[in-house]
């Protein structure tokens, strides 16, 4: 499904953010991708949703590629970033709309999937409030539902619990597994070890922008902890 | 290093930042000579627009009355420049960050007020020192005049500071919680706005008319003008009094109510309405109306760049009202018709460079610039939502200007449909070119949007560009003074166009290509 092949990110300053990276995400995965800060994870993700352009290599979906048709690939993705910095002049139902428009939902099939994810994650009653008035996790939700009012193939998300609470982070995990279930992939990075442990079943470790160990989670794993794997690796 | 000196420096350092691009490739200095090299062009512009009106009113014993026109001038410039900065936003993106540092509040306060007071202080200098120099120049060297026109070049700036804070202040309580108050907001700054600029139009409007035996009688009908005119001229202690309250006091008051409100978070309006829309629109129409919505709901970026829309109304109200004899009046018949209206031609076109609604537009977007990225838009969809903004604002402008002044000068139908054109097409090139501009020279890591849209490098070039363009036809008007105005008018047109076609074409090309990556 999405595809990264030989991927290379090169600043303007010469700094190389990410080098030949090579990842394939299936149908029903959900992949973490981990590092420690500054590894690259931002860079990688940001190049696959189309903020960042990429030096070298190619990133597709089915085969269609960023770099020759971006449009194309960005109507498959939808992105959470960590950081939901969002239009504060709107309200939140202003916002989904927006984004529902932009992909052509039709109205009767947004209404249908904001009222199911918005009772779920419990801002319903906040939908007509401006987003200015929004906490960092209530935006982080007003994200996550604009994100699935357009039936994306792919799911890209940075650091998707950041800011939200217990309950929400349990509903977005049960929300993350259903869509998974539908066919939909999933990547996303996180420092939550114990969490990428628990939901995928893929996971890729990048340091210092290159690809340390990738695969399914039992492989790379084994009798190990996640966490003392990724020390192991990050140390070496 | 105190930190008083710290955050001072910290503010100059983000401003220029402002003048050093995307990629920092230029260096401090060259941002700090850009800085210099557009006051100067400023100052000299400006001198030499003095040295006209002395020469011509100078010479006929009324210097003291054009002294007095450019104080009046002064004084409104600095009242709308502290309007201009009521943004009734409680926070700044880095106030809880200096909030959290061991720093008085009060130095926090005062390095802010720095940075507005000098802003607004090279206003003060650029606006007065060229009225005073040429005063003493045109009467006789007085030291009284020179220290009295130095204090208060340095006071007016306080007069800016002080209110833009009495307003913020004011706007913060009365609207914030209230449904759209941001709306509220932008109209407050806007119709002191107006209010400001027709009075001042009101009082200067007949000041052509004056004699010498009547100046003293105008003077009096304009008490604060005289005031600030006598404290220069022959200072008193009740006129050093009365300025120093409308400066110094002003500014006393505004800097107590801005740390009241400095830091804190207001009770905002909460939405009790349930039923939620779920309207379905095209994706340029959504992309349009949240340009708009941004427009109107920012006031920094609305009251700043309205402007440029609304004097030229403003004027051509006036026009009618006072009517055409009147109008004429003003220039003691020195000027026909037909001159007349390619001064108001210049003026609308300078106006229109004002309104620089797409040189901020990229920069405005900031941190949420990743959401037009991600989405499967089409940047000439982005590019044609922005400048489309830039033209529903001047284009109705242009128009009820155009339609106010066929009827005030009716003979002159074929020259205001020239004009009509000039100043669309002029809009055009600011809305595709400005864009261009921006992003080449975008500015996305902003603590205040103020900033942004009067200060940003963009903004200034935008402006720049309009200026240029208007001063094509009085180039050629010089240069070709045999030709009569509507051919002028004519070959500016044709210009303006193949100039349009060219920012066009620059903005969905390289523009392209620059957007992707941002």
């Amino acid at each position: 499904m999405l595809e990264i092949k030989d991927f290379t990110k090169i600043y303007p300053n010469g700094k190389i953010g990410a080098e030949k990276i090579n990842l394939k995400i299936e149908k029903g995965d959900i992949f973490a991708f981990i590092g420690h800060n500054g590894a690259g994870k931002t860079t990688t993700i940001k190049s696959i949703v189309g903020i960042n352009d990429i030096t070298n290599g190619d990133i597709t979906i089915d085969g269609i590629s960023i770099k020759d048709n971006p449009l194309e690939f960005k109507k498959q993705i939808a992105y959470i970033p960590d950081n939901p910095d969002i239009y504060t002049q709107l309200t939140g139902i202003q916002y989904i709309n927006f984004i529902a428009d932009i992909f052509k939902v039709p109205q009767q099939e947004r209404k249908e999937k904001i009222e199911k994810y918005a009772k779920l994650l419990e801002i319903y009653k906040d939908l007509n409030t401006v987003i200015g008035n929004y906490s960092h996790g209530m935006k982080q939700k007003l994200t996550l539902i604009s994100a699935f009012v357009h039936n994306p193939k792919v799911l890209i998300l940075d650091e998707p619990f950041v800011g939200l609470d217990p309950k929400a982070s349990f509903i977005v995990k049960d929300i993350m597994k259903e869509f998974a279930k539908n066919g939909g992939a999933i990547f996303f990075s996180t420092h939550v070890l114990e969490v990428a442990e628990k939901l995928c079943n893929k996971v890729a470790i990048i340091k210092d922008g290159k690809i340390i160990a990738n695969g399914t989670m039992s492989t790379i794993k084994k009798d190990k902890s996640l966490e003392k794997v990724f020390m192991e690796t990050a140390n070496e | 290093m105190s930190n008083l000196k710290i955050l001072i420096k910290n503010n100059i350092d983000m401003l220029l930042s402002a003048f050093q691009g995307k990629k920092k490739r230029k260096s401090t200095s060259t941002a700090v000579a850009l800085l210099v090299l557009i006051g100067i062009g400023l100052i000299a512009l400006y001198s030499l627009q003095t040295w006209s009106m002395f020469n011509g009113l100078g010479n006929i014993g009324l210097q003291k009355l054009v002294l007095f026109h450019g104080i009046i001038t002064t004084l409104t410039v600095m009242i709308v420049l502290g309007v201009m900065r009521v943004t009734g936003e409680q926070k700044h993106t880095d106030d809880d960050l200096l909030m959290s540092l061991p720093i008085k509040k009060s130095d926090i306060i005062i390095s802010k007020s720095i940075s507005k007071y000098l802003f607004d202080l090279f206003f003060a200098f650029v606006l007065l020192a060229p009225f005073i120099v040429m005063y003493e120049i045109y009467t006789k060297f007085s030291l009284t005049v020179t220290i009295m026109g130095i204090i208060l070049i340095l006071l007016f700036p306080l007069l800016s500071v002080g209110l833009s804070y009495i307003c913020d202040f004011i706007v913060t309580r009365l609207f914030n919680r209230l449904k759209g108050s941001k709306f509220y907001k932008s109209m407050f700054a806007m119709i002191i706005f107006i209010t400001t600029m027709s009075l001042m139009m009101i009082k200067t409007f007949g000041y052509g008319n004056v004699q010498t035996s009547s100046m003293e009688e105008y003077f009096s009908d304009r008490p604060i003008s005289n005031t600030i005119l006598n404290f220069i001229t022959s200072p008193k202690f009740l006129n050093i009094i009365i300025v120093l309250l409308i400066t110094i006091f002003v500014f006393a008051i505004g800097v107590i109510l801005y740390s009241i409100n400095y830091g804190k978070t207001f009770e905002k309006f909460r939405s009790s309405k349930t039923e939620i829309s779920f309207n379905q629109s095209s994706p340029f129409k959504t992309l349009y109306l949240k340009e708009i919505k941004r427009y109107f709901t920012t006031p920094a970026y609305f009251v700043n760049t309205i402007i440029g829309a609304i004097i030229p109304i403003i004027l051509s109200v006036a026009i009618i009202i006072a009517g055409k004899e009147k109008v004429m009046g003003l220039f003691m018949g020195t000027l026909n018709g037909e001159t007349i209206l390619g001064l108001l031609a210049l003026l609308l076109l300078g106006t229109m460079s004002l309104t620089n609604i797409s040189s901020p537009a990229i920069s405005l977007e900031s941190h949420n610039l990743w959401i037009i990225k991600v989405l499967p838009i089409d940047e000439k969809h982005v590019f044609l939502s922005k400048s489309l903004l830039h033209l529903t604002i001047a284009i109705p402008s242009i128009t009820i200007t155009s339609i106010l002044l066929a009827i005030a000068l009716p003979e002159f139908i074929i020259e205001i449909l020239i004009i009509f054109g000039l100043a669309t097409t002029l809009s055009g090139i600011l809305a595709f070119g400005g864009l261009f501009i921006n992003i080449i020279f975008p500015m996305l890591n902003w603590t205040d949007e103020t900033r942004v849209v009067k200060a940003g490098l963009s903004t200034l070039l935008g402006m720049m560009l309009g200026f240029l363009l208007t001063l094509l036809p009085l180039g050629l008007f010089y240069l070709f003074k045999n030709l009569p105005l509507v051919a002028i008018g004519l070959i500016t047109l044709a210009v303006y166009i193949l100039i349009l076609g060219l920012s066009i074409w620059l903005l969905f090309s390289k523009g392209k290509k620059l957007f992707r990556k941002l």
